[in-house]
Protein backbone atom coordinates (compact mmCIF):
# COMPACT_ATOMS: atom_id res chain seq x y z
CA UNK A 1 0.00 0.00 0.00
CA UNK A 2 1.69 3.16 -0.76
CA UNK A 3 1.52 6.54 1.10
CA UNK A 4 -0.99 7.77 -1.89
CA UNK A 5 -3.01 4.92 -1.65
CA UNK A 6 -3.40 5.87 2.27
CA UNK A 7 -3.81 9.72 1.39
CA UNK A 8 -6.65 9.20 -1.18
CA UNK A 9 -8.54 7.33 1.32
CA UNK A 10 -8.08 9.64 4.82
CA UNK A 11 -8.80 12.65 2.12
CA UNK A 12 -11.98 11.01 0.65
CA UNK A 13 -13.67 10.57 4.40
CA UNK A 14 -12.43 14.27 5.55
CA UNK A 15 -13.95 15.41 2.34
CA UNK A 16 -17.45 13.09 3.66
CA UNK A 17 -17.40 13.53 7.08
CA UNK A 18 -16.23 17.33 7.52
CA UNK A 19 -18.95 19.83 5.60
CA UNK A 20 -17.81 22.02 3.19
CA UNK A 21 -14.57 20.59 2.73
CA UNK A 22 -12.91 20.61 -0.71
CA UNK A 23 -10.87 17.88 -1.50
CA UNK A 24 -8.08 20.31 -2.93
CA UNK A 25 -8.13 21.91 0.76
CA UNK A 26 -6.36 18.50 2.40
CA UNK A 27 -3.08 18.43 2.25
CA UNK A 28 0.00 16.83 4.58
CA UNK A 29 0.45 20.24 5.78
CA UNK A 30 -2.88 20.96 7.39
CA UNK A 31 -4.41 19.01 10.61
CA UNK A 32 -8.19 18.27 10.79
CA UNK A 33 -8.71 20.78 13.12
CA UNK A 34 -7.36 23.67 10.34
CA UNK A 35 -10.59 21.93 8.13
CA UNK A 36 -12.71 22.74 10.62
CA UNK A 37 -13.29 19.30 12.16
CA UNK A 38 -14.52 18.78 15.72
CA UNK A 39 -13.77 16.20 17.74
CA UNK A 40 -16.17 13.63 16.76
CA UNK A 41 -15.71 14.21 13.07
CA UNK A 42 -11.86 13.44 13.83
CA UNK A 43 -11.95 10.63 15.75
CA UNK A 44 -14.90 9.14 13.04
CA UNK A 45 -12.41 10.25 10.02
CA UNK A 46 -9.65 8.21 11.84
CA UNK A 47 -11.26 5.30 12.30
CA UNK A 48 -13.25 4.73 9.15
CA UNK A 49 -9.79 5.13 7.32
CA UNK A 50 -8.48 2.37 9.46
CA UNK A 51 -10.98 0.18 9.01
CA UNK A 52 -11.31 0.82 5.12
CA UNK A 53 -7.55 0.28 4.97
CA UNK A 54 -7.58 -3.05 7.28
CA UNK A 55 -5.09 -0.98 9.77
CA UNK A 56 -4.31 -0.78 13.87
CA UNK A 57 -2.69 1.95 15.03
CA UNK A 58 -2.60 1.83 18.81
CA UNK A 59 -5.15 5.11 20.13
CA UNK A 60 -2.06 6.03 22.40
CA UNK A 61 0.07 6.68 19.26
CA UNK A 62 -2.82 8.28 17.51
CA UNK A 63 -3.03 10.94 20.07
CA UNK A 64 0.56 11.83 18.99
CA UNK A 65 -0.38 13.06 15.54
CA UNK A 66 -0.75 17.11 15.14
CA UNK A 67 -1.52 16.95 11.59
CA UNK A 68 -1.85 14.82 8.15
CA UNK A 69 1.82 14.10 7.75
CA UNK A 70 1.88 12.74 11.23
CA UNK A 71 -0.98 10.55 10.62
CA UNK A 72 -0.05 9.08 7.15
CA UNK A 73 3.36 8.29 8.77
CA UNK A 74 1.77 5.96 11.12
CA UNK A 75 -0.31 4.92 8.78
CA UNK A 76 2.31 3.99 6.58
CA UNK A 77 4.12 2.47 9.15
CA UNK A 78 0.83 0.42 11.10
CA UNK A 79 1.07 -0.68 6.56
CA UNK A 80 4.66 -2.11 6.36
CA UNK A 81 3.47 -4.32 9.64
CA UNK A 82 0.72 -5.90 8.11
CA UNK B 1 -57.28 11.02 43.61
CA UNK B 2 -56.81 14.71 42.51
CA UNK B 3 -59.34 16.98 44.31
CA UNK B 4 -61.69 19.07 42.07
CA UNK B 5 -59.62 22.85 43.81
CA UNK B 6 -56.96 21.57 41.81
CA UNK B 7 -58.34 20.54 38.20
CA UNK B 8 -60.33 23.88 37.97
CA UNK B 9 -56.63 25.42 38.06
CA UNK B 10 -54.53 23.63 36.28
CA UNK B 11 -53.69 24.37 32.75
CA UNK B 12 -55.57 22.84 29.86
CA UNK B 13 -53.36 21.03 27.77
CA UNK B 14 -53.76 20.51 24.08
CA UNK B 15 -51.79 19.34 20.97
CA UNK B 16 -50.82 21.52 17.82
CA UNK B 17 -48.07 19.37 16.65
CA UNK B 18 -48.33 16.06 14.97
CA UNK B 19 -45.32 13.87 12.81
CA UNK B 20 -45.00 10.16 11.87
CA UNK B 21 -42.78 7.65 10.21
CA UNK B 22 -44.69 4.16 9.98
CA UNK B 23 -44.48 1.49 7.16
CA UNK B 24 -47.67 2.70 5.77
CA UNK B 25 -47.21 6.31 5.89
CA UNK B 26 -44.45 8.74 6.47
CA UNK B 27 -46.47 11.57 7.28
CA UNK B 28 -50.04 12.20 8.77
CA UNK B 29 -51.84 12.49 5.45
CA UNK B 30 -50.23 9.31 3.98
CA UNK B 31 -50.86 7.17 8.02
CA UNK B 32 -53.70 8.18 7.55
CA UNK B 33 -54.95 7.25 3.82
CA UNK B 34 -53.30 3.86 4.68
CA UNK B 35 -55.15 3.77 7.44
CA UNK B 36 -58.35 4.61 6.55
CA UNK B 37 -57.60 1.77 3.46
CA UNK B 38 -57.00 -0.82 5.48
CA UNK B 39 -53.41 -1.36 4.37
CA UNK B 40 -51.01 -3.72 6.34
CA UNK B 41 -47.23 -2.99 5.86
CA UNK B 42 -46.69 -6.10 7.31
CA UNK B 43 -43.56 -8.00 5.12
CA UNK B 44 -41.26 -10.07 5.12
CA UNK B 45 -37.72 -9.08 6.83
CA UNK B 46 -35.96 -7.08 4.61
CA UNK B 47 -32.60 -7.42 5.84
CA UNK B 48 -30.47 -10.82 5.69
CA UNK B 49 -31.03 -11.85 9.15
CA UNK B 50 -29.73 -14.70 10.78
CA UNK B 51 -31.90 -17.94 9.58
CA UNK B 52 -31.92 -19.55 12.78
CA UNK B 53 -34.27 -17.49 14.46
CA UNK B 54 -37.85 -17.87 14.18
CA UNK B 55 -39.26 -14.71 13.53
CA UNK B 56 -40.03 -14.17 9.39
CA UNK B 57 -42.31 -10.85 9.47
CA UNK B 58 -42.73 -7.60 10.76
CA UNK B 59 -42.97 -4.19 10.02
CA UNK B 60 -39.78 -3.40 8.52
CA UNK B 61 -38.31 0.29 8.07
CA UNK B 62 -34.26 -0.68 7.81
CA UNK B 63 -34.17 0.87 4.59
CA UNK B 64 -36.00 4.10 5.92
CA UNK B 65 -33.72 6.81 4.05
CA UNK B 66 -33.57 10.34 5.68
CA UNK B 67 -32.03 12.40 2.83
CA UNK B 68 -34.98 10.85 0.85
CA UNK B 69 -37.88 11.48 3.24
CA UNK B 70 -36.85 15.19 3.55
CA UNK B 71 -36.90 15.39 -0.23
CA UNK B 72 -40.57 14.60 0.11
CA UNK B 73 -41.40 16.26 2.93
CA UNK B 74 -39.22 18.95 3.59
CA UNK B 75 -39.77 21.16 0.97
CA UNK B 76 -41.25 23.03 3.42
CA UNK B 77 -38.89 23.11 6.00
CA UNK B 78 -36.00 26.23 6.46
CA UNK B 79 -33.04 25.05 3.95
CA UNK B 80 -30.35 25.58 7.00
CA UNK B 81 -32.57 22.75 9.13
CA UNK B 82 -32.66 20.23 6.16
CA UNK B 83 -29.08 21.45 5.81
CA UNK B 84 -28.16 20.30 9.35
CA UNK B 85 -30.46 17.21 9.96
CA UNK B 86 -28.85 15.80 7.01
CA UNK B 87 -25.40 16.52 8.37
CA UNK B 88 -26.34 15.31 12.12
CA UNK B 89 -27.86 11.99 10.46
CA UNK B 90 -25.34 11.07 7.93
CA UNK B 91 -23.77 8.47 10.05
CA UNK B 92 -26.94 7.57 12.35
CA UNK B 93 -28.48 4.36 13.41
CA UNK B 94 -32.18 3.90 12.24
CA UNK B 95 -33.88 5.04 15.30
CA UNK B 96 -32.41 8.66 15.41
CA UNK B 97 -33.49 8.80 12.00
CA UNK B 98 -36.37 7.73 12.65
CA UNK B 99 -37.30 10.16 15.24
CA UNK B 100 -35.82 13.08 13.60
CA UNK B 101 -37.65 12.74 10.87
CA UNK B 102 -40.99 12.48 12.40
CA UNK B 103 -39.96 15.58 14.96
CA UNK B 104 -39.34 17.71 12.14
CA UNK B 105 -42.79 17.22 10.83
CA UNK B 106 -44.40 18.05 14.18
CA UNK B 107 -42.50 20.87 14.55
CA UNK B 108 -43.45 22.43 11.21
CA UNK B 109 -46.80 21.39 11.93
CA UNK B 110 -46.95 23.35 15.17
CA UNK B 111 -45.48 26.16 13.80
CA UNK B 112 -44.75 28.50 12.41
CA UNK B 113 -44.40 30.46 14.67
CA UNK B 114 -43.94 28.29 17.37
CA UNK B 115 -42.64 31.64 19.21
CA UNK B 116 -40.99 30.08 22.28
CA UNK B 117 -37.71 30.38 23.31
CA UNK B 118 -35.50 27.69 23.09
CA UNK B 119 -34.56 27.56 26.64
CA UNK B 120 -38.57 27.40 26.97
CA UNK B 121 -39.00 24.35 24.84
CA UNK B 122 -38.35 20.65 26.25
CA UNK B 123 -38.61 16.98 24.60
CA UNK B 124 -39.48 13.81 26.18
CA UNK B 125 -38.36 10.80 24.20
CA UNK B 126 -40.36 7.62 24.94
CA UNK B 127 -38.27 4.57 24.49
CA UNK B 128 -35.38 2.30 25.65
CA UNK B 129 -33.04 -0.02 24.25
CA UNK B 130 -33.56 1.86 21.24
CA UNK B 131 -30.27 1.37 19.61
CA UNK B 132 -30.47 -2.58 20.08
CA UNK B 133 -29.74 -3.56 16.23
CA UNK B 134 -26.90 -1.50 16.28
CA UNK B 135 -25.07 -3.09 19.71
CA UNK B 136 -25.48 -6.36 18.08
CA UNK B 137 -23.84 -5.47 14.89
CA UNK B 138 -21.24 -3.80 16.40
CA UNK B 139 -20.73 -6.18 19.07
CA UNK B 140 -19.90 -8.79 15.86
CA UNK B 141 -17.66 -6.70 14.49
CA UNK B 142 -16.06 -6.31 18.16
CA UNK B 143 -15.78 -10.05 18.52
CA UNK B 144 -15.34 -11.27 15.11
CA UNK B 145 -13.23 -9.10 13.53
CA UNK B 146 -11.27 -6.35 14.98
CA UNK B 147 -12.57 -4.17 18.13
CA UNK B 148 -10.93 -0.94 16.86
CA UNK B 149 -13.23 -1.10 13.71
CA UNK B 150 -16.62 -1.25 15.85
CA UNK B 151 -18.47 2.43 14.24
CA UNK B 152 -16.23 5.08 15.46
CA UNK B 153 -19.12 6.78 17.28
CA UNK B 154 -20.21 3.98 18.62
CA UNK B 155 -19.71 5.05 22.38
CA UNK B 156 -22.03 7.97 21.56
CA UNK B 157 -24.61 6.10 19.64
CA UNK B 158 -25.27 3.15 21.72
CA UNK B 159 -26.93 5.49 24.54
CA UNK B 160 -30.74 5.82 24.05
CA UNK B 161 -30.13 9.25 24.88
CA UNK B 162 -28.57 10.19 21.80
CA UNK B 163 -31.59 9.61 20.32
CA UNK B 164 -33.07 12.45 22.09
CA UNK B 165 -30.30 14.67 22.06
CA UNK B 166 -29.68 14.27 18.06
CA UNK B 167 -33.40 15.74 17.85
CA UNK B 168 -32.75 18.26 20.60
CA UNK B 169 -29.64 19.71 18.52
CA UNK B 170 -31.48 19.16 15.18
CA UNK B 171 -34.41 21.41 16.66
CA UNK B 172 -32.71 23.68 19.18
CA UNK B 173 -34.33 22.12 22.04
CA UNK B 174 -32.69 23.84 25.04
CA UNK B 175 -35.18 22.94 28.16
CA UNK B 176 -35.88 19.54 29.78
CA UNK B 177 -35.08 17.16 27.59
CA UNK B 178 -34.74 13.11 29.07
CA UNK B 179 -35.91 10.26 27.93
CA UNK B 180 -38.93 7.84 29.61
CA UNK B 181 -39.48 4.28 29.65
CA UNK B 182 -42.10 2.11 30.32
CA UNK B 183 -41.74 -0.65 27.66
CA UNK B 184 -44.86 -0.85 25.39
CA UNK B 185 -46.37 1.93 27.28
CA UNK B 186 -43.53 4.45 26.67
CA UNK B 187 -45.07 6.87 24.24
CA UNK B 188 -48.03 7.67 27.12
CA UNK B 189 -45.78 7.59 29.63
CA UNK B 190 -43.81 10.00 28.27
CA UNK B 191 -46.92 11.99 27.56
CA UNK B 192 -47.29 12.33 30.95
CA UNK B 193 -44.19 13.53 31.96
CA UNK B 194 -44.54 16.16 29.47
CA UNK B 195 -47.78 17.57 30.51
CA UNK B 196 -46.56 17.63 34.28
CA UNK B 197 -43.62 19.62 32.59
CA UNK B 198 -46.34 22.16 31.08
CA UNK B 199 -48.33 22.43 34.09
CA UNK B 200 -45.40 22.84 36.37
CA UNK B 201 -44.29 25.70 34.44
CA UNK B 202 -40.38 24.52 33.43
CA UNK B 203 -41.43 24.39 29.75
CA UNK B 204 -43.77 26.16 27.39
CA UNK B 205 -44.14 23.77 24.55
CA UNK B 206 -42.45 20.31 25.20
CA UNK B 207 -41.72 17.66 22.18
CA UNK B 208 -43.04 14.43 22.66
CA UNK B 209 -41.25 11.71 20.42
CA UNK B 210 -42.29 7.91 20.64
CA UNK B 211 -39.34 5.87 19.35
CA UNK B 212 -39.40 2.07 18.48
CA UNK B 213 -36.62 -0.35 19.35
CA UNK B 214 -34.64 -1.23 16.26
CA UNK B 215 -35.19 -4.52 16.05
CA UNK B 216 -32.60 -7.29 15.35
CA UNK B 217 -33.02 -10.96 15.74
CA UNK B 218 -32.07 -11.46 19.48
CA UNK B 219 -34.62 -9.66 20.69
CA UNK B 220 -37.00 -11.28 17.96
CA UNK B 221 -35.67 -14.72 19.26
CA UNK B 222 -36.18 -13.41 22.87
CA UNK B 223 -39.77 -12.82 21.99
CA UNK B 224 -40.35 -15.58 20.35
CA UNK B 225 -39.55 -17.71 23.10
CA UNK B 226 -41.65 -16.58 25.01
CA UNK B 227 -44.60 -17.05 22.65
CA UNK B 228 -45.01 -13.20 22.47
CA UNK B 229 -44.52 -12.57 18.73
CA UNK B 230 -46.41 -14.41 15.48
CA UNK B 231 -44.28 -17.07 14.31
CA UNK B 232 -45.94 -19.62 12.84
CA UNK B 233 -49.45 -19.39 10.41
CA UNK B 234 -48.52 -16.39 8.52
CA UNK B 235 -44.91 -16.49 6.86
CA UNK B 236 -46.62 -16.79 3.90
CA UNK B 237 -48.93 -13.92 4.05
CA UNK B 238 -47.44 -11.52 6.36
CA UNK B 239 -50.24 -9.34 5.76
CA UNK B 240 -52.76 -11.30 7.49
CA UNK B 241 -50.48 -12.04 10.48
CA UNK B 242 -51.95 -8.75 12.44
CA UNK B 243 -55.41 -9.73 13.28
CA UNK B 244 -56.31 -7.96 17.19
CA UNK B 245 -59.24 -9.62 18.69
CA UNK B 246 -59.69 -12.33 15.79
CA UNK B 247 -59.95 -15.94 16.32
CA UNK B 248 -56.72 -16.88 14.81
CA UNK B 249 -54.55 -14.45 16.48
CA UNK B 250 -51.24 -15.81 17.67
CA UNK B 251 -48.95 -13.18 18.43
CA UNK B 252 -48.25 -9.23 18.20
CA UNK B 253 -46.20 -8.71 14.49
CA UNK B 254 -43.41 -6.53 15.85
CA UNK B 255 -42.71 -3.29 13.95
CA UNK B 256 -40.66 0.14 13.46
CA UNK B 257 -41.94 3.68 13.54
CA UNK B 258 -41.97 6.58 15.33
CA UNK B 259 -44.48 9.23 16.31
CA UNK B 260 -44.01 12.88 17.44
CA UNK B 261 -46.38 15.05 19.31
CA UNK B 262 -46.13 18.70 19.96
CA UNK B 263 -47.78 19.98 23.44
CA UNK B 264 -48.40 23.46 24.90
CA UNK B 265 -50.64 25.52 27.50
CA UNK B 266 -54.31 25.92 25.52
CA UNK B 267 -53.97 29.37 26.54
CA UNK B 268 -50.75 29.55 24.55
CA UNK B 269 -52.09 27.77 21.05
CA UNK B 270 -54.76 30.30 21.24
CA UNK B 271 -52.91 33.16 21.79
CA UNK B 272 -50.79 32.46 18.49
CA UNK B 273 -53.58 31.37 16.52
CA UNK B 274 -52.22 27.69 16.33
CA UNK B 275 -54.10 24.80 14.37
CA UNK B 276 -55.13 22.80 17.70
CA UNK B 277 -55.05 18.72 16.80
CA UNK B 278 -57.06 17.75 20.36
CA UNK B 279 -56.86 18.43 24.06
CA UNK B 280 -55.62 15.76 26.05
CA UNK B 281 -58.07 15.63 28.71
CA UNK B 282 -56.79 12.85 31.29
CA UNK B 283 -54.13 10.65 31.54
CA UNK B 284 -52.98 7.85 33.61
CA UNK B 285 -49.85 6.24 34.23
CA UNK B 286 -50.15 2.56 36.68
CA UNK B 287 -48.21 -0.60 37.46
CA UNK B 288 -49.05 -3.85 38.28
CA UNK B 289 -46.23 -4.43 40.94
CA UNK B 290 -45.88 -7.55 38.55
CA UNK B 291 -42.55 -7.58 36.30
CA UNK B 292 -44.76 -10.63 34.41
CA UNK B 293 -45.74 -10.46 30.55
CA UNK B 294 -49.27 -11.13 31.51
CA UNK B 295 -51.67 -8.13 31.53
CA UNK B 296 -53.91 -7.88 34.83
CA UNK B 297 -56.97 -7.24 34.25
CA UNK B 298 -57.04 -5.08 37.24
CA UNK B 299 -54.38 -3.02 36.11
CA UNK B 300 -56.17 -2.22 32.94
CA UNK B 301 -59.68 -1.59 34.40
CA UNK B 302 -57.80 0.96 37.36
CA UNK B 303 -55.52 2.82 34.80
CA UNK B 304 -58.85 3.56 32.21
CA UNK B 305 -60.74 4.67 35.57
CA UNK B 306 -57.75 7.10 36.74
CA UNK B 307 -57.81 8.50 32.95
CA UNK B 308 -61.55 9.13 32.83
CA UNK B 309 -61.49 10.37 36.48
CA UNK B 310 -58.59 13.03 35.80
CA UNK B 311 -60.57 13.96 32.37
CA UNK B 312 -63.60 14.68 35.14
CA UNK B 313 -65.49 12.12 32.77
CA UNK B 314 -67.77 9.48 32.81
CA UNK B 315 -67.97 6.17 30.66
CA UNK B 316 -70.88 7.42 29.07
CA UNK B 317 -68.58 10.72 27.25
CA UNK B 318 -66.24 8.08 25.66
CA UNK B 319 -67.07 8.38 21.96
CA UNK B 320 -64.24 5.69 20.51
CA UNK B 321 -61.80 3.53 22.23
CA UNK B 322 -57.85 2.84 20.42
CA UNK B 323 -56.91 -0.55 22.14
CA UNK B 324 -53.95 -1.16 23.09
CA UNK B 325 -55.01 -4.68 21.12
CA UNK B 326 -51.29 -6.54 20.44
CA UNK B 327 -52.86 -9.25 18.57
CA UNK B 328 -51.77 -11.86 21.25
CA UNK B 329 -54.39 -14.46 22.85
CA UNK B 330 -54.40 -12.98 26.38
CA UNK B 331 -53.86 -10.09 26.04
CA UNK B 332 -56.81 -8.70 23.67
CA UNK B 333 -59.14 -11.07 25.58
CA UNK B 334 -58.09 -8.94 29.05
CA UNK B 335 -58.20 -5.76 27.10
CA UNK B 336 -61.48 -6.26 25.79
CA UNK B 337 -62.76 -7.62 29.45
CA UNK B 338 -60.99 -4.35 31.15
CA UNK B 339 -62.60 -1.73 28.43
CA UNK B 340 -66.14 -3.98 29.11
CA UNK B 341 -65.80 -3.53 33.12
CA UNK B 342 -64.31 0.21 32.78
CA UNK B 343 -67.08 1.58 30.67
CA UNK B 344 -69.70 -0.81 31.31
CA UNK B 345 -73.08 -0.36 29.15
CA UNK B 346 -70.94 2.45 26.81
CA UNK B 347 -68.73 -0.47 25.46
CA UNK B 348 -71.21 -1.63 23.14
CA UNK B 349 -71.97 1.60 21.69
CA UNK B 350 -67.99 2.90 20.60
CA UNK B 351 -65.97 1.80 18.10
CA UNK B 352 -62.70 0.12 19.39
CA UNK B 353 -60.07 -0.26 16.76
CA UNK B 354 -56.39 -2.05 16.60
CA UNK B 355 -53.75 0.50 14.81
CA UNK B 356 -51.40 -2.52 15.08
CA UNK B 357 -53.36 -4.33 13.03
CA UNK B 358 -52.08 -2.21 9.96
CA UNK B 359 -48.52 -1.55 11.26
CA UNK B 360 -47.56 -4.07 13.61
CA UNK B 361 -46.58 -3.06 17.08
CA UNK B 362 -44.17 -0.54 17.62
CA UNK B 363 -43.39 -1.34 21.13
CA UNK B 364 -42.29 2.03 22.69
CA UNK B 365 -43.66 4.11 19.75
CA UNK B 366 -46.81 2.70 19.64
CA UNK B 367 -48.83 4.97 22.20
CA UNK B 368 -47.44 7.71 20.00
CA UNK B 369 -48.47 6.71 16.94
CA UNK B 370 -51.62 5.78 18.28
CA UNK B 371 -52.51 9.18 19.82
CA UNK B 372 -52.28 10.72 16.53
CA UNK B 373 -54.56 7.74 14.30
CA UNK B 374 -56.67 8.99 17.02
CA UNK B 375 -57.04 12.20 16.38
CA UNK B 376 -56.85 12.32 12.74
CA UNK B 377 -59.96 9.94 13.08
CA UNK B 378 -61.68 12.54 15.54
CA UNK B 379 -60.78 15.27 12.82
CA UNK B 380 -61.93 13.45 9.66
CA UNK B 381 -65.17 12.03 11.60
CA UNK B 382 -64.29 8.72 10.52
CA UNK B 383 -62.99 5.80 12.10
CA UNK B 384 -60.38 3.31 10.48
CA UNK B 385 -60.39 -0.51 10.17
CA UNK B 386 -59.14 -3.35 12.21
CA UNK B 387 -57.98 -5.60 9.54
CA UNK B 388 -58.01 -8.90 9.47
CA UNK B 389 -61.22 -9.93 11.06
CA UNK B 390 -62.02 -13.31 9.37
CA UNK B 391 -63.23 -15.39 12.35
CA UNK B 392 -64.51 -13.75 15.25
CA UNK B 393 -63.45 -14.23 18.29
CA UNK B 394 -67.03 -15.52 20.07
CA UNK B 395 -65.55 -14.32 23.76
CA UNK B 396 -64.52 -11.10 21.94
CA UNK B 397 -68.03 -9.16 21.05
CA UNK B 398 -67.04 -5.15 21.06
CA UNK B 399 -67.50 -3.31 18.05
CA UNK B 400 -63.78 -3.59 16.39
CA UNK B 401 -64.58 -1.59 13.00
CA UNK B 402 -64.40 -5.14 11.60
CA UNK B 403 -62.28 -4.97 8.05
CA UNK B 404 -64.01 -1.33 6.37
CA UNK B 405 -63.31 2.03 7.79
CA UNK B 406 -66.63 3.76 8.19
CA UNK B 407 -67.65 7.06 8.98
CA UNK B 408 -67.85 8.16 12.79
CA UNK B 409 -68.10 11.51 15.01
CA UNK B 410 -66.79 11.53 18.42
CA UNK B 411 -65.51 14.28 20.21
CA UNK B 412 -63.92 12.60 23.24
CA UNK B 413 -61.49 9.33 22.73
CA UNK B 414 -59.38 6.47 24.68
CA UNK B 415 -56.26 5.37 23.98
CA UNK B 416 -54.72 2.60 25.82
CA UNK B 417 -51.66 1.21 26.26
CA UNK B 418 -50.28 -1.50 28.44
CA UNK B 419 -46.69 -2.46 28.29
CA UNK B 420 -44.99 -5.97 29.83
CA UNK B 421 -44.01 -5.83 33.37
CA UNK B 422 -47.50 -4.30 34.63
CA UNK B 423 -46.80 -0.44 33.21
CA UNK B 424 -50.17 0.66 32.09
CA UNK B 425 -50.90 4.25 30.59
CA UNK B 426 -54.40 5.26 29.07
CA UNK B 427 -54.94 9.24 27.29
CA UNK B 428 -58.22 10.77 27.11
CA UNK B 429 -58.26 12.93 24.18
CA UNK B 430 -61.00 15.34 23.25
CA UNK B 431 -61.81 17.74 20.51
CA UNK B 432 -61.32 21.64 20.16
CA UNK B 433 -63.44 23.59 17.85
CA UNK B 434 -61.32 26.43 16.41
Amino acid sequence: MTRDQIFAVVRANIVNIVEGVPPEAVSEDVSMRDLGADSLQIVEVVSRSMKELRLKVPRTELSRASNLRDLLDLFEKAAART
Amino acid sequence: MIHGDVLDSRDRIVITGMGVVTVVGDSPATFFDSLVAGRSGITHWKQPRDSRHYSRIGGDLSDFDFAAHLERQGARYPADLVKRGLSLMRAAPLVPRLVAAAALQAFHDAGPPLDVPPERLGHVLAGHNLNAGYIVENSLTFYQDEPDYIEPLFGLHCLDTDVLSATSELLTLRGPCFTVGGACASGNVALVAAIDILRAGRADAMLVSGAPIELEPVALHGWALLDAISIRSFNDSPERASRPFDALREGFVPGEGAGALILERLSGARRRGARIHGEVLGVSATSDASRLTRPDLRGQVDSIRLAMSDARISPDRIGYVSAHATSTPLGDAVEVAAIREALGSRCRSVPVNATKSMIGHCLSAAATIEIIATLLQMRHRVVHPTINQEQPDPELDLDFVPNHAREATFDVALSNSFGFGGINSCVVLGRIEQ
